[in-house]
Protein backbone atom coordinates (compact mmCIF):
# COMPACT_ATOMS: atom_id res chain seq x y z
CA UNK A 1 0.00 0.00 0.00
CA UNK A 2 1.68 3.41 -1.13
CA UNK A 3 0.72 6.69 -0.45
CA UNK A 4 1.88 9.93 -2.47
CA UNK A 5 2.30 13.37 -1.30
CA UNK A 6 1.99 16.56 -3.41
CA UNK A 7 4.52 18.93 -1.90
CA UNK A 8 2.97 21.70 -4.14
CA UNK A 9 -0.74 20.60 -4.16
CA UNK A 10 -2.06 24.08 -1.75
CA UNK A 11 -3.48 21.78 1.29
CA UNK A 12 -1.15 21.42 4.06
CA UNK A 13 0.88 18.28 4.12
CA UNK A 14 -0.29 16.78 7.16
CA UNK A 15 -3.31 16.98 5.71
CA UNK A 16 -2.74 15.03 2.72
CA UNK A 17 -1.23 12.76 4.69
CA UNK A 18 -4.02 12.09 7.35
CA UNK A 19 -6.37 12.41 3.86
CA UNK A 20 -4.19 9.37 2.32
CA UNK A 21 -4.59 7.26 5.73
CA UNK A 22 -8.12 7.59 6.32
CA UNK A 23 -8.64 6.96 2.48
CA UNK A 24 -6.48 3.67 2.74
CA UNK A 25 -8.55 2.60 6.09
CA UNK A 26 -11.62 3.42 4.01
CA UNK A 27 -10.62 1.12 0.87
CA UNK A 28 -9.36 -1.77 3.41
CA UNK A 29 -6.22 -1.25 2.14
CA UNK A 30 -5.06 -0.95 5.65
CA UNK A 31 -6.99 -3.21 8.21
CA UNK A 32 -7.23 -2.72 12.19
CA UNK A 33 -4.01 -4.15 13.80
CA UNK A 34 -1.71 -3.43 10.98
CA UNK A 35 1.69 -1.75 11.59
CA UNK A 36 2.04 1.68 9.98
CA UNK A 37 5.28 3.26 9.54
CA UNK A 38 7.63 5.33 12.21
CA UNK A 39 7.44 8.77 12.33
CA UNK A 40 10.64 8.86 11.34
CA UNK A 41 10.43 6.17 8.63
CA UNK A 42 7.56 7.85 6.81
CA UNK A 43 9.32 11.05 7.28
CA UNK A 44 12.46 10.01 5.27
CA UNK A 45 10.32 8.33 2.50
CA UNK A 46 8.40 11.25 1.99
CA UNK A 47 11.43 13.49 2.27
CA UNK A 48 9.03 15.55 5.00
CA UNK A 49 10.01 16.73 8.54
CA UNK A 50 9.54 14.62 11.32
CA UNK A 51 7.60 17.47 13.04
CA UNK A 52 5.21 17.03 9.85
CA UNK A 53 4.63 13.25 10.17
CA UNK A 54 4.26 13.37 14.16
CA UNK A 55 1.06 16.22 13.52
CA UNK A 56 -0.65 14.27 10.87
CA UNK A 57 -0.41 10.89 13.35
CA UNK A 58 -1.21 12.66 16.62
CA UNK A 59 -4.02 14.13 15.06
CA UNK A 60 -4.97 10.61 13.60
CA UNK A 61 -4.66 9.38 17.50
CA UNK A 62 -7.08 11.73 18.26
CA UNK A 63 -9.79 10.57 16.00
CA UNK A 64 -8.88 7.00 16.96
CA UNK A 65 -7.76 6.25 13.39
CA UNK A 66 -4.80 5.21 14.54
CA UNK A 67 -3.06 4.22 17.64
CA UNK A 68 0.27 4.03 19.40
CA UNK A 69 1.61 1.64 21.58
CA UNK A 70 4.55 2.94 23.02
CA UNK A 71 7.92 1.28 21.82
CA UNK A 72 6.15 -0.87 20.00
CA UNK A 73 5.05 1.26 17.30
CA UNK A 74 2.14 2.71 15.86
CA UNK A 75 -1.15 0.30 14.99
CA UNK A 76 -4.23 1.09 13.12
CA UNK A 77 -7.18 1.58 15.67
CA UNK A 78 -10.02 -1.11 15.93
CA UNK A 79 -12.45 1.15 15.17
CA UNK A 80 -10.83 2.69 12.64
CA UNK A 81 -13.04 2.46 9.48
CA UNK A 82 -15.80 3.81 11.46
CA UNK A 83 -13.85 7.05 12.86
CA UNK A 84 -12.07 7.40 9.46
CA UNK A 85 -16.03 8.12 7.90
CA UNK A 86 -16.20 10.94 10.44
CA UNK A 87 -14.90 13.94 9.53
CA UNK A 88 -14.04 16.51 12.67
CA UNK A 89 -13.23 19.65 10.06
CA UNK A 90 -16.65 19.11 8.05
CA UNK A 91 -18.54 18.91 11.72
CA UNK A 92 -16.36 22.17 12.88
CA UNK A 93 -17.36 24.03 9.99
CA UNK A 94 -20.78 22.68 9.94
CA UNK A 95 -21.62 24.28 13.81
CA UNK A 96 -19.76 27.60 12.77
CA UNK A 97 -21.56 28.02 9.81
CA UNK A 98 -24.79 27.60 12.09
CA UNK A 99 -23.42 29.62 15.17
CA UNK A 100 -22.27 32.20 12.75
CA UNK A 101 -25.45 32.30 10.86
CA UNK A 102 -27.70 32.68 14.27
CA UNK A 103 -25.55 35.38 15.42
CA UNK A 104 -26.26 37.18 11.92
CA UNK A 105 -30.04 36.70 11.97
CA UNK A 106 -29.93 38.80 15.54
CA UNK A 107 -27.57 41.43 14.10
CA UNK A 108 -24.28 41.21 14.83
CA UNK A 109 -21.72 42.43 12.51
CA UNK A 110 -19.27 40.05 11.28
CA UNK A 111 -16.44 42.50 12.98
CA UNK A 112 -18.12 41.88 16.37
CA UNK A 113 -18.30 37.66 15.89
CA UNK A 114 -14.70 37.72 14.83
CA UNK A 115 -13.32 40.18 17.63
CA UNK A 116 -15.68 37.73 19.77
CA UNK A 117 -14.40 34.58 18.79
CA UNK A 118 -10.95 35.71 19.16
CA UNK A 119 -11.07 36.80 22.77
CA UNK A 120 -13.19 33.55 23.60
CA UNK A 121 -9.83 31.52 21.62
CA UNK A 122 -7.48 33.79 23.35
CA UNK A 123 -8.89 32.70 26.93
CA UNK A 124 -9.24 29.28 26.47
CA UNK A 125 -5.13 28.98 25.08
CA UNK A 126 -4.86 31.15 28.68
CA UNK B 1 59.17 -29.70 1.75
CA UNK B 2 56.18 -29.22 3.73
CA UNK B 3 56.95 -25.85 4.14
CA UNK B 4 57.83 -24.78 0.37
CA UNK B 5 54.29 -26.79 -0.76
CA UNK B 6 52.35 -24.08 1.95
CA UNK B 7 54.34 -21.04 0.50
CA UNK B 8 53.76 -22.47 -3.08
CA UNK B 9 50.18 -22.82 -2.05
CA UNK B 10 49.81 -19.14 -0.59
CA UNK B 11 51.56 -17.73 -3.72
CA UNK B 12 48.77 -19.76 -6.01
CA UNK B 13 46.21 -18.38 -3.52
CA UNK B 14 47.68 -15.01 -3.61
CA UNK B 15 47.90 -14.99 -7.35
CA UNK B 16 44.17 -15.93 -7.32
CA UNK B 17 42.97 -12.42 -5.07
CA UNK B 18 45.26 -10.52 -7.52
CA UNK B 19 43.53 -11.19 -10.51
CA UNK B 20 39.76 -11.66 -8.99
CA UNK B 21 39.90 -8.33 -7.17
CA UNK B 22 41.72 -6.24 -9.81
CA UNK B 23 40.50 -8.15 -12.74
CA UNK B 24 37.57 -10.35 -13.01
CA UNK B 25 35.47 -8.43 -10.21
CA UNK B 26 36.02 -4.98 -11.91
CA UNK B 27 35.41 -6.45 -15.38
CA UNK B 28 32.55 -8.07 -14.48
CA UNK B 29 31.17 -4.66 -13.13
CA UNK B 30 32.14 -2.65 -16.01
CA UNK B 31 30.45 -5.25 -18.27
CA UNK B 32 27.22 -4.65 -16.01
CA UNK B 33 27.39 -1.24 -16.28
CA UNK B 34 27.99 -1.70 -19.86
CA UNK B 35 24.71 -3.70 -20.51
CA UNK B 36 22.89 -1.15 -18.58
CA UNK B 37 23.95 1.49 -21.07
CA UNK B 38 23.27 -0.44 -24.23
CA UNK B 39 19.67 -1.63 -22.43
CA UNK B 40 18.64 1.67 -21.38
CA UNK B 41 20.31 4.16 -23.12
CA UNK B 42 19.83 7.87 -22.31
CA UNK B 43 17.62 8.83 -24.98
CA UNK B 44 14.73 6.70 -23.62
CA UNK B 45 15.94 6.07 -19.75
CA UNK B 46 17.07 9.56 -18.94
CA UNK B 47 16.40 9.61 -15.30
CA UNK B 48 19.24 7.22 -15.07
CA UNK B 49 22.20 9.10 -16.56
CA UNK B 50 21.77 12.53 -13.86
CA UNK B 51 25.53 12.93 -15.33
CA UNK B 52 25.99 12.86 -19.39
CA UNK B 53 27.33 9.51 -20.93
CA UNK B 54 30.74 11.03 -21.35
CA UNK B 55 31.38 11.75 -18.03
CA UNK B 56 30.15 8.37 -16.56
CA UNK B 57 32.42 6.70 -19.47
CA UNK B 58 35.27 8.57 -18.35
CA UNK B 59 34.77 8.06 -14.67
CA UNK B 60 34.11 4.12 -15.76
CA UNK B 61 38.18 4.08 -17.98
CA UNK B 62 39.38 5.54 -14.84
CA UNK B 63 37.92 3.07 -12.74
CA UNK B 64 39.28 0.61 -15.28
CA UNK B 65 43.01 1.96 -15.25
CA UNK B 66 42.92 2.51 -11.51
CA UNK B 67 42.90 -1.48 -11.36
CA UNK B 68 45.11 -2.33 -13.70
CA UNK B 69 47.72 -0.32 -11.83
CA UNK B 70 46.82 -2.11 -8.41
CA UNK B 71 46.89 -5.28 -10.46
CA UNK B 72 50.43 -4.59 -11.63
CA UNK B 73 51.22 -4.09 -7.55
CA UNK B 74 49.92 -7.22 -7.22
CA UNK B 75 51.98 -9.07 -9.51
CA UNK B 76 55.22 -7.33 -8.21
CA UNK B 77 54.37 -7.92 -4.69
CA UNK B 78 54.02 -11.96 -5.79
CA UNK B 79 57.45 -11.85 -7.72
CA UNK B 80 59.41 -10.22 -4.98
CA UNK B 81 57.38 -13.07 -2.56
CA UNK B 82 58.36 -16.01 -4.69
CA UNK B 83 62.05 -14.68 -5.15
CA UNK B 84 62.21 -13.85 -1.29
CA UNK B 85 64.10 -16.68 1.01
CA UNK B 86 61.99 -15.57 3.96
CA UNK B 87 58.85 -17.02 4.16
CA UNK B 88 56.67 -13.86 5.59
CA UNK B 89 55.93 -11.27 2.77
CA UNK B 90 58.42 -8.19 2.23
CA UNK B 91 60.41 -10.04 5.30
CA UNK B 92 57.43 -8.23 7.32
CA UNK B 93 54.21 -9.97 8.16
CA UNK B 94 52.39 -11.41 5.48
CA UNK B 95 48.86 -10.73 7.06
CA UNK B 96 49.28 -7.25 7.31
CA UNK B 97 51.16 -6.94 4.12
CA UNK B 98 47.71 -8.73 2.62
CA UNK B 99 45.09 -6.25 4.58
CA UNK B 100 47.19 -3.26 3.00
CA UNK B 101 47.06 -4.86 -0.30
CA UNK B 102 43.46 -5.13 0.21
CA UNK B 103 42.97 -1.95 0.95
CA UNK B 104 44.43 -0.76 -2.06
CA UNK B 105 42.60 -3.08 -4.24
CA UNK B 106 39.45 -1.59 -2.78
CA UNK B 107 40.95 2.01 -3.90
CA UNK B 108 39.87 2.51 -7.33
CA UNK B 109 36.26 1.95 -6.02
CA UNK B 110 36.49 4.09 -3.39
CA UNK B 111 37.73 6.98 -5.74
CA UNK B 112 34.71 6.29 -7.66
CA UNK B 113 32.82 6.03 -5.38
CA UNK B 114 33.83 9.28 -3.46
CA UNK B 115 34.12 11.40 -6.62
CA UNK B 116 32.41 12.50 -9.44
CA UNK B 117 30.27 11.22 -10.87
CA UNK B 118 30.06 8.47 -7.95
CA UNK B 119 29.39 9.78 -4.57
CA UNK B 120 27.58 12.38 -5.75
CA UNK B 121 25.40 10.09 -8.68
CA UNK B 122 22.31 9.41 -6.11
CA UNK B 123 22.71 13.33 -5.10
CA UNK B 124 22.46 14.49 -9.28
CA UNK B 125 19.38 12.55 -9.70
CA UNK B 126 17.57 14.32 -6.70
CA UNK B 127 19.07 17.65 -8.51
CA UNK B 128 17.23 16.93 -11.90
CA UNK B 129 14.39 15.04 -10.05
CA UNK B 130 11.16 17.51 -11.19
CA UNK B 131 8.59 15.96 -9.50
CA UNK B 132 7.06 17.01 -7.02
CA UNK B 133 5.30 14.00 -5.91
CA UNK B 134 6.17 11.63 -3.21
CA UNK B 135 5.84 8.42 -2.49
CA UNK B 136 6.03 5.83 0.38
CA UNK B 137 5.18 2.72 1.76
CA UNK B 138 2.33 2.54 4.69
CA UNK B 139 3.72 -0.53 6.01
CA UNK B 140 6.44 -0.71 8.94
CA UNK B 141 9.71 -1.80 7.78
CA UNK B 142 12.55 -3.94 10.50
CA UNK B 143 15.57 -4.52 10.58
CA UNK B 144 14.80 -8.11 10.75
CA UNK B 145 12.13 -8.57 8.17
CA UNK B 146 15.14 -8.19 5.18
CA UNK B 147 17.42 -11.31 6.69
CA UNK B 148 16.19 -14.80 6.83
CA UNK B 149 15.83 -16.41 10.71
CA UNK B 150 18.20 -18.38 10.06
CA UNK B 151 20.78 -16.28 9.21
CA UNK B 152 20.41 -14.34 12.13
CA UNK B 153 20.69 -17.01 14.61
CA UNK B 154 23.51 -18.08 12.81
CA UNK B 155 25.12 -14.97 13.40
CA UNK B 156 24.52 -14.42 16.67
CA UNK B 157 25.38 -18.17 17.33
CA UNK B 158 28.77 -17.49 15.71
CA UNK B 159 29.56 -14.26 18.15
CA UNK B 160 28.81 -16.08 21.01
CA UNK B 161 30.96 -19.22 20.18
CA UNK B 162 34.11 -16.88 19.10
CA UNK B 163 33.33 -15.31 23.03
CA UNK B 164 33.60 -18.56 24.54
CA UNK B 165 36.44 -19.59 21.86
CA UNK B 166 38.46 -16.62 23.46
CA UNK B 167 38.07 -17.27 27.12
CA UNK B 168 38.87 -20.94 26.39
CA UNK B 169 42.69 -19.49 24.18
CA UNK B 170 42.97 -16.71 27.23
CA UNK B 171 43.53 -20.06 29.56
CA UNK B 172 46.74 -20.79 27.94
CA UNK B 173 48.25 -17.29 28.14
CA UNK B 174 50.17 -17.12 24.62
CA UNK B 175 52.28 -13.82 24.13
CA UNK B 176 51.00 -12.98 21.09
CA UNK B 177 46.72 -13.26 21.83
CA UNK B 178 44.39 -10.02 22.52
CA UNK B 179 42.96 -11.66 24.48
CA UNK B 180 39.20 -9.77 25.01
CA UNK B 181 40.59 -7.04 22.87
CA UNK B 182 39.61 -9.50 19.71
CA UNK B 183 36.14 -9.66 21.30
CA UNK B 184 36.17 -5.49 21.32
CA UNK B 185 36.86 -5.88 17.83
CA UNK B 186 34.25 -7.93 16.53
CA UNK B 187 31.66 -6.85 18.29
CA UNK B 188 32.70 -2.93 16.87
CA UNK B 189 32.28 -4.46 13.96
CA UNK B 190 28.85 -6.17 14.24
CA UNK B 191 27.84 -2.61 15.54
CA UNK B 192 29.31 -0.75 12.46
CA UNK B 193 27.39 -2.87 10.42
CA UNK B 194 24.27 -2.40 12.24
CA UNK B 195 24.15 1.06 12.06
CA UNK B 196 24.69 1.10 8.83
CA UNK B 197 22.13 -1.76 8.19
CA UNK B 198 19.41 0.62 10.27
CA UNK B 199 20.52 3.61 8.23
CA UNK B 200 19.65 2.15 4.94
CA UNK B 201 16.57 0.87 6.37
CA UNK B 202 14.98 3.44 7.70
CA UNK B 203 17.01 6.57 6.13
CA UNK B 204 16.08 8.62 2.93
CA UNK B 205 15.51 6.97 -0.19
CA UNK B 206 19.21 7.80 -2.22
CA UNK B 207 17.52 6.71 -5.48
CA UNK B 208 14.15 9.15 -5.90
CA UNK B 209 12.96 7.32 -8.26
CA UNK B 210 13.47 4.07 -7.06
CA UNK B 211 10.41 1.28 -7.54
CA UNK B 212 9.76 0.17 -3.54
CA UNK B 213 9.78 -3.18 -4.66
CA UNK B 214 13.56 -2.86 -5.73
CA UNK B 215 14.65 -0.95 -2.67
CA UNK B 216 13.20 -4.17 -0.70
CA UNK B 217 15.15 -6.32 -2.39
CA UNK B 218 17.99 -3.86 -2.40
CA UNK B 219 17.76 -3.87 1.44
CA UNK B 220 16.93 -7.68 1.66
CA UNK B 221 20.41 -7.96 -0.21
CA UNK B 222 22.46 -5.09 1.58
CA UNK B 223 21.39 -6.62 5.30
CA UNK B 224 21.37 -10.56 3.89
CA UNK B 225 25.24 -9.20 3.44
CA UNK B 226 26.17 -7.85 6.13
CA UNK B 227 25.19 -10.99 8.57
CA UNK B 228 27.00 -12.97 6.06
CA UNK B 229 30.17 -10.77 6.46
CA UNK B 230 29.85 -10.50 10.26
CA UNK B 231 29.83 -14.52 10.07
CA UNK B 232 32.62 -15.06 7.76
CA UNK B 233 34.98 -12.25 10.13
CA UNK B 234 33.79 -13.95 13.22
CA UNK B 235 35.12 -17.80 11.80
CA UNK B 236 37.73 -16.12 10.07
CA UNK B 237 38.95 -14.70 13.05
CA UNK B 238 38.40 -18.02 15.38
CA UNK B 239 40.42 -19.54 12.24
CA UNK B 240 42.89 -17.12 12.61
CA UNK B 241 43.46 -17.82 16.30
CA UNK B 242 43.27 -21.36 15.95
CA UNK B 243 46.40 -21.73 13.49
CA UNK B 244 48.36 -19.66 15.68
CA UNK B 245 47.59 -21.33 18.78
CA UNK B 246 48.57 -24.54 16.92
CA UNK B 247 52.10 -23.26 15.47
CA UNK B 248 50.77 -23.39 11.84
CA UNK B 249 51.33 -19.65 11.08
CA UNK B 250 52.10 -20.62 7.62
CA UNK B 251 48.30 -21.22 6.85
CA UNK B 252 47.66 -17.86 8.66
CA UNK B 253 48.34 -16.11 4.98
CA UNK B 254 46.49 -18.69 3.22
CA UNK B 255 43.45 -18.38 5.67
CA UNK B 256 43.56 -14.52 5.26
CA UNK B 257 44.17 -14.21 1.57
CA UNK B 258 40.84 -16.62 0.83
CA UNK B 259 38.93 -14.91 3.47
CA UNK B 260 39.76 -11.78 1.37
CA UNK B 261 38.64 -13.31 -1.82
CA UNK B 262 35.28 -14.82 -0.45
CA UNK B 263 34.46 -11.39 0.98
CA UNK B 264 35.00 -9.64 -2.38
CA UNK B 265 32.68 -12.71 -4.23
CA UNK B 266 29.74 -11.90 -1.67
CA UNK B 267 29.78 -8.06 -1.90
CA UNK B 268 28.77 -8.54 -5.80
CA UNK B 269 26.17 -9.38 -4.74
CA UNK B 270 25.25 -5.86 -4.20
CA UNK B 271 25.71 -5.37 -8.39
CA UNK B 272 22.65 -7.66 -9.24
CA UNK B 273 20.58 -6.08 -11.77
CA UNK B 274 18.21 -9.14 -12.92
CA UNK B 275 14.38 -8.07 -11.99
CA UNK B 276 14.92 -4.54 -11.22
CA UNK B 277 12.65 -1.97 -12.55
CA UNK B 278 14.11 0.15 -15.27
CA UNK B 279 10.76 1.55 -16.35
CA UNK B 280 10.66 4.22 -13.66
CA UNK B 281 13.79 5.78 -15.18
CA UNK B 282 11.66 6.31 -18.33
CA UNK B 283 11.23 10.16 -19.39
CA UNK B 284 8.86 11.62 -17.85
CA UNK B 285 5.14 10.57 -19.52
CA UNK B 286 3.82 13.99 -18.72
CA UNK B 287 6.30 16.14 -19.82
CA UNK B 288 6.74 14.62 -23.09
CA UNK B 289 3.10 14.85 -23.71
CA UNK B 290 3.75 18.56 -23.43
CA UNK B 291 6.11 18.81 -25.90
Amino acid sequence: MQIAIDIEDPVPLFAQLIGQIKNAVLRDSLRPGDALPSIRQLANDLELNNKTVAKAYRLLERDSVIQTKGYRGTFVHPNAKANSAFDLNALVVTKLNKTIKALRDVGATDSEIRIAFGDLMSRRGN
Amino acid sequence: MREQTLQMLFHVVFLSQVLLVSFYLPRKILGLVQHVVEKYPPSRYPKLYPVSLDVAEKAQRNYWNLNLVVLAVGMALLLISVLSPTEEMLDWNTTLVLTIYLMVQLLPAMIFIWSNPGFTYFNLKRTVDSTTTRRADLHRRRLVDFVSPTLLRTAIFVYLAFILFVAYVGQFKFPWFGGYLNVVSLTAMNLFFLGLAMRQVYGKKKDPYQASEDRMRQLELLVSTLVLVSIGATLYGTLQIGLQALEWDALTGIATSLYYQLLAVVSLREFRIDGVNFEVYREDPMATALE
